[in-house]
């Protein structure tokens, strides 16, 4: 019997090739984006489940309480570490952790490594397996370097690299102790190579000093202990400490423990991060997922419609209804069948595409459990719903009914069809608007004033010797006239995070005052490399020997907040050092998605570790070549490696241009697959109605009259569906853009867009089948009947 | 065999009862051959598809060999419709999508036959009607005729009681009518009970019995 419905279910599908064609691929497609978008979601919160002690391992972050707002540090003073261990019960081991960019170098080959300073526990708290070298003692020694199994390649090549010796930064030499498994793409801590952290005290750190909170502290609980608790306890002795530290009895800052299970998908505060990434995708996976199967079902109750009268007479020659219902499964589940096979093959075929657009290197497994239930779970579904309705609906009919010629069995279910469609097109409506409201946010982020100029600046990623000779350097770049300005600080523009601490003074301090006044060393030129607008005084000159000295720039917010009437020369006070103000610069955004104003103090410093140089937009590769040549004439050996700051600022925002590609590509197949929907639907309406168009066109009927009869009722539907789904998208979008802090202007304009899109859309797909019907010879049409 | 008594059938229009059949009274014996004839919309279908239980009766009892069909579910119905039945139609009704070998398997395959019994009963049925050539070929390849003789030879595959037939040459010339209906007679002349409805008078001259309806009224029984 199986085989009988097999067999018919191949002719009857073999006969309408169009529609199900139509059906296959609709389905396909929306099953292929949603395996993709699964994939994409199942590597992100596979993140860091390697460790072994993925489950007992958490951060410590520093909750700072300032005047400005509050600030989560997720670094830590050197010897918190190490207190944490000995004085909180539930605190098996800690690790703390620098991560540097450096300069590593054997034989003929150089390059830039991530190279992660870390104290030996790294090793047993986090599972980063060794293929040579013993875990308990590749870190003890100062001066030891481990490397992944592919940088120990690229410099060493087929040798053995153990033992043998690595320069790191032109200075250092490590030697080689052990060699890691690569380190697999899902994991947040990265590196090329692990160097132990003692070997700061080698030059010249002090890691019992409570200096600078530079490291990042992770540490591993017991088994018995819940984070929560430890989180408390590790804030109770913080605060404890902090307020000794600072001879107050208490303090308002606060410590929590950021566990590993959430360090990739949450943000430190806990509310965001790739989460929303996440949950935003599984939804469009699903409404993706949702449309084609309503698609689906859609065309098959569409089809099985035209052949009530097949029904009718199996039924006649004996057929009982729930024999009829499982031919019509057969056959639903059979198509639903061969659609996954081919989405299955769309998705490994578009998975380079995908990770391309995702910036992942995800690869399938199939056969994972996971996968499996996924799929069976969307066949069963998708071809239970396509069979059963037209099964209960057309099995039931008395077959007298059915085969009366005159009936018109195309109508049974038009309503249910009708919903359905209207469901789809609200959903790929409102994935539309989504993605176009995404798209509109990213563009204004991206394209944000922030109050310096990011243009045409350059900047080189490694200083190496170059820093010494720092003057001679800018002069030998000024030489081109392709080089305007050169400049150098500490940090970037784009995020100027350290800070003064409560350690500033000016005359007549408001004593309650706990502002937290950013700062960055700045070398001559910084107001004319980036743009500063000077707003009183002047920026450090070098017609002022002075400045250097004495001096100090200031932005607005920082005079304003400090309450500094008439700043210029005023007394500025910062670790007991007693400065000037001599200028003050307006106010610029200290990080790129924080809208508030920050006070800001620029410090002079003949040099720091980057050089900014703002070139002539007129002849961009030959001023890069001068710059080129002149870090090679100062610096044979090191790498040249440059960078854009616009372009490193539109990096910050990858992951969003990442979501809002692969958002609005899911939102543009959901209309696809809802257009393909609609095309078969309206050939079918088109060949129910066919002896209709005939009387009506041998009544003189125009093509235009014909065509506007068999689309306006899907007219109708895409512009209920945008009705319905307007408010929707339009709750969404508020919702999420509330969570930025500049917020992009979304008019009514994109719901007009979004509408318009659909219709056309949905025109196109309805008009062929509508301006072929209305052209078929009336006599045609009319013959079969 | 059929006992009607009182069979009405009317079709709700609009808040009025339209009548298609009014307080119809028949008994059928086994192995008669009746000829159901009348004007067109007379109401002849609709008497045959409440025969054949392909539509339900507004009003009256049916018993069909004892049992009352008015009062069976629709499982026994099925059982009793597909144990003792075959239905033949003007236009045909074969599968399109099957072969002529698949269009005569199939009753058998809602019967649950075996395989080797199934495929036996369809040679031997292709035999008799001399359809052997046409097995394989889809009910579009093949005239009106031919069709028609597969129609027949579906219906009579399961060796049924009783044969209902509506308009069964309507949509032949008259030479293929003329065969069918020798194929009719001799069915019944091999105990086959015949229900034809039809309105030539050629037709129902290979009957016996003729009941003649009008609006719905059974007007003669002769
Ligand atoms: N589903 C229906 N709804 C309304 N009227 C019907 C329906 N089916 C049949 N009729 C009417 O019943 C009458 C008898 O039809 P039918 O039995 O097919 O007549 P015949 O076969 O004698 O030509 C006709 O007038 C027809 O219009
Ligand atoms: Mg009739």
């Amino acid at each position: 019997m199986l085989a009988h419905y097999v067999r018919s279910a191949l002719r009857s599908v073999a006969r309408q090739k169009g529609y199900t064609a139509i059906n296959i691929i609709g389905l396909a497609v929306g099953m292929s984006v949603s395996i993709l978008i699964f994939q994409w979601v199942l590597h992100e919160i596979s993140y860091d489940t390697d460790h072994a002690n993925y489950n007992r391992t958490a951060l410590v972050v520093w909750a700072r309480q300032l005047d400005t707002g509050q600030q989560l540090v997720p670094t830590q003073q050197s010897p918190l570490g190490p207190l944490l261990k000995n004085n909180i019960p539930g605190i098996e081991e800690y690790v703390r952790l620098q991560e540097e960019v450096l300069t590593l170098a054997h034989a003929d080959e150089s390059s830039s490594e991530a190279v992660t300073l870390a104290d030996p526990s790294i090793l047993s708290v986090f599972s980063y397996p060794l293929v040579r070298g013993n875990p308990a003692s590749v870190l003890t020694e100062p001066w030891s370097i481990v490397l992944t199994e592919t940088t120990a390649r690229k410099y060493f090549g087929d040798e053995d690299p153990i033992g043998q010796s690595v320069t790191v930064e032109g200075q250092f030499s490590c030697q080689v102790t052990g060699i890691l498994r690569d380190i697999p793409a899902n994991t947040s801590l990265r590196f090329d190579a692990l160097v132990p952290l003692q070997v700061l005290e080698e030059i010249g750190a002090d890691l019992d000093r409570w200096a600078g909170a530079d490291y990042t502290t992770w540490v591993l609980l017991s088994e018995t202990v819940s984070c929560g608790d430890a989180s408390a306890a590790v804030d109770r002795y913080c605060r404890q400490l902090l307020a000794e530290q600072r001879g107050q009895e208490e303090v308002s800052d606060s410590f929590f423990l950021h566990p590993l299970s959430r360090y990739h998908l949450y943000s430190l505060a806990g509310d965001s991060g790739r989460i929303t990434y996440v949950y935003a995708l599984s939804v469009a996976a699903i409404v993706i997922l949702a449309i084609a199967c309503l698609n689906f079902v859609n065309l098959s109750t569409a089809r099985s419609a035209t052949r009530t009268r097949e029904i009718g007479v199996r039924k006649v020659v004996g057929a009982h209804r729930t024999q009829i219902a499982r031919q019509l499964l057969t056959e639903s589940l059979l198509m639903s069948v061969v659609s996954l096979a081919l989405a299955l093959t769309i998705a490994e075929l578009v998975l380079p595409l995908f990770n391309e657009l995702s910036g992942k290197e995800l690869s399938f497994h199939f056969f994972s459990a996971e996968f499996v239930a996924l799929a069976l779970g969307v066949i069963v579904i998708t071809g239970v719903l396509a069979g059963f309705y037209p099964a209960l609906v057309v099995s039931s009919l008395r077959p007298a009914a059915i085969l009366r010629s005159r009936s018109d069995p195309g109508r049974s279910g038009l309503n249910f069809r009708r919903v359905l469609t209207l469901v789809q097109f609200g959903l790929s409506g409102i994935l539309i608007t989504a993605s176009v409201v995404i798209y509109y946010q990213l563009d204004y982020m991206r394209n944000t004033d922030l109050g310096y100029v990011r243009e045409n600046v350059v900047f080189l990623r490694h200083m190496g010797g170059v820093q010494s000779h720092y003057a001679a350097f800018k002069d030998k770049l000024l030489e081109s006239p392709g080089v305007l300005d050169v400049t150098s600080s500490a940090q970037l523009i784009t995020h100027i995070n350290s800070t003064i601490g409560p350690n500033w003074d000016i005359d007549g301090k408001d004593s309650d005052l706990n502002l937290e006044i950013h700062f960055d060393w700045v070398s001559f030129d910084y107001d004319r490399v980036f743009g500063l607008e000077v707003s009183e005084g002047r920026f450090y000159s070098q017609a002022f020997p002075s400045d250097t000295i004495d001096g100090i720039v200031l932005n607005q917010s920082a005079v304003d907040m400090m309450g500094i009437d008439d700043p210029i020369g005023k007394r500025f006070t910062y670790w007991g050092r007693d400065r000037r103000i001599i200028g003050v610069v307006k106010d610029f955004h200290l990080e790129p998605l924080d809208e508030s104003l920050k006070p800001l103090a620029l410090i002079y410093r003949e040099s720091g570790d980057r050089v900014f140089i703002r070139i002539s937009a007129d002849d961009i590769p030959s001023a890069l070549a001068h710059i080129e040549s002149v870090h090679a004439e100062f610096q044979p050996e090191g790498v040249f490696s440059y960078g854009f700051l616009d372009d490193a600022y539109q990096y910050e925002f990858r992951s969003e241009s990442r979501m809002g590609r692969i958002a609005a590509s899911a939102a543009v197949l959901a209309l696809f697959v809802a257009c393909l929907g609609m095309l078969g639907l309206a050939s079918y309406s088109a060949e129910r109605r066919t002896k209709e168009i005939g009387i009506r066109r041998v009544h003189g009927a125009p093509t235009g009259a014909i065509v506007w009869l068999l689309s306006r009722e899907f007219l109708l539907l895409v512009g209920v569906s945008c009705a319905i789904g307007y408010p929707i998208a339009y709750l969404w979008a508020r919702n999420w853009l509330d969570g930025f802090a500049y917020r992009a202007d979304t008019g009514p304009l994109i719901f007009v867009f979004v509408a318009t899109v659909s219709l056309v859309a949905a025109l196109v797909s309805v008009g062929y089948q509508a301006i072929k019907a209305a052209h078929t010879n009336p006599v045609e049409a009319l013959k079969y009947e | 065999m059929i006992e009607l008594r009182n069979i009405a059938k009317y079709y709700r229009t609009g808040s009025v009862n339209t009548y298609v059949l009014r307080r119809i009274t028949l008994d059928i014996r086994e192995g008669e051959f009746i000829s159901i004839m009348g004007p067109s919309g007379a109401g002849k279908s609709t008497l045959l598809n409440i025969v054949g239980m392909l539509d339900d009766a507004s009003e009256g009892e049916y018993s069909f060999l004892g049992e009352p069909v008015h009062q069976l579910n629709e499982k026994k119905r099925a059982s009793l419709y597909k144990e003792h039945m075959g239905f033949i139609f003007q236009s045909y009704h074969l599968i399109d999508e099957l072969t002529v070998y698949e269009n005569l398997e199939t009753p058998l395959l809602y019967k649950k036959i075996k395989g080797s019994q199934r495929k036996s009963m369809v040679c031997d049925t292709l035999d008799r009607f001399q359809i052997v050539g046409k097995k394989d070929l889809f009910p579009n390849q093949l005239s009106g005729g031919q069709q028609q003789l597969v129609g027949v030879a579906r219906a009579l595959i399961a060796n049924p009681k009783l044969l209902l037939a509506d308009e069964p040459t309507g949509n032949l010339h008259s030479a293929q009518g003329k065969e069918i209906m020798d194929l009719f007679k001799k069915l019944n002349e091999e105990g086959t009970t015949i229900i034809q409805a039809t309105h030539s008078e050629t037709n129902s001259a290979y009957s016996r019995r003729i009941i003649r309806l009008h609006d719905g009224w059974l007007e003669s029984d002769e």
